[in-house]
């Protein structure tokens, strides 16, 4: 398959951007981390190097990868280790009013703090598989971890989730 | 129980068929079977009625939030990508410059070498008479050269 041209990677922008903004905007909740920042920058890279791309994986799986780096990138700058549970909840507050309701709104921000609480390896295969809805076979191309293992740690993650959300007091039963 | 080096493994393998059953990827068999294997092991099953209940992750991050918030940052990506382009373009003119100046430097040394080589040897572009006589005597074309020295001959002989 051939790489893209200049016009086709500038017509993909609308494509790919809103669903990037997304997984970028779980993945660094809580972080301090720009997600804007780190998805200019991904698509500037990936528009500087789009020669080497050769379209074995989709352009989205390789420009969520340029991102995820710069954002690994970033984590170690900012000696990513802080503790997200003392992060307050007003940070995961809503940019919009698409939840009409107040509770639904609260439960919404609850979940959100509840992911950001995840250790880094987990939450990002959460926000991968869960979030953004990729296939195992292009999250493992992204982590370079096999399919089995990255359903053992999915597996871990929702069970750390669940854990998280019970101390919060959300069930959902 | 079952013995160590298995229990590991298909406590992987249950985890793994626990995370395709809360995606939905089970048949309803596939379903009762992993039940009926959970029954070996009571704290997976636990996992997997809770896990069942999480809610939908999606719910958390519905896209677009802002339809305005993503234009404007859509349009500032395509800027930045405008910029770089032309960035590339005066660097382009960049090599242009760079490669003219250094051929340019290269023909202005050609020029030089070749002129101070007609002026330190004046016959260097002459075409004097003895560079003639040695070309048709020392021709590559051996009949030229039989013919002059037979034209000397002639010339001699008439002399005398």
């Amino acid at each position: 398959m051939a790489g893209y041209s200049i016009e086709e990677f500038e017509r993909e922008i609308k494509e790919i951007y809103p669903r990037l903004n997304r997984a970028m905007t779980a993945y660094l909740a809580g972080s301090g981390v720009d997600p804007e920042d780190i998805i200019q920058e991904a698509f500037l890279k990936a528009f500087r190097n789009l020669d080497k791309f050769k379209g074995g994986s989709g352009l989205y799986t390789w420009i969520y990868s340029i991102a995820r780096n710069l954002c690994i990138d970033e984590f170690r700058k900012r000696k990513h280790q802080q503790n997200r549970s003392q992060i307050p909840v007003e940070d995961f507050e809503l940019a919009s009013d698409i939840f009409t309701s107040e509770t639904v709104k609260e439960e919404v921000i609850l979940l959100r703090k509840a992911i950001s609480e995840l250790p880094e390896n987990l939450r990002e295969i959460l926000v991968m598989q869960a979030i953004d809805e990729m296939s195992y076979a292009d999250i493992s191309r992204i982590t370079g971890i096999n399919e089995q293992t990255l359903k053992n740690r999915t597996f871990r993650a929702r069970k750390q989730l669940a854990e998280i959300l019970k101390k919060m007091g959300i069930s959902h039963n | 129980m079952k013995k160590d080096n298995t229990y590991g493994t298909n406590r992987d393998v249950l985890q793994q068929k626990i995370i395709d059953a809360c995606d939905g990827k089970l048949t309803q068999n596939e379903e009762t079977t992993l039940l009926s294997e959970l029954e070996q092991y009571p704290d997976l099953y636990q996992d997997y009625l809770e896990l069942r209940q999480l809610p939908d992750l999606k719910s958390a991050y519905p896209a677009p939030e802002s339809a305005y918030r993503n234009d404007f940052h859509m349009k500032r990506i395509h800027d930045l990508i405008s910029k770089e382009k032309i960035n590339q373009l005066i660097s382009f003119d960049d090599v242009i410059v760079t490669w003219f100046k250094r051929y340019a430097i290269a023909a202005i040394l050609l020029i030089l070498g070749t002129i101070s080589l007609v002026q330190i040897n004046p016959e260097f572009l002459s075409n004097d008479a003895d560079s003639i006589v040695s070309e048709l005597v020392y021709s590559y074309e051996e009949s030229i050269a039989e013919s002059y020295v037979l034209y000397l001959e002639d010339l001699m002989e008439n002399d005398d």
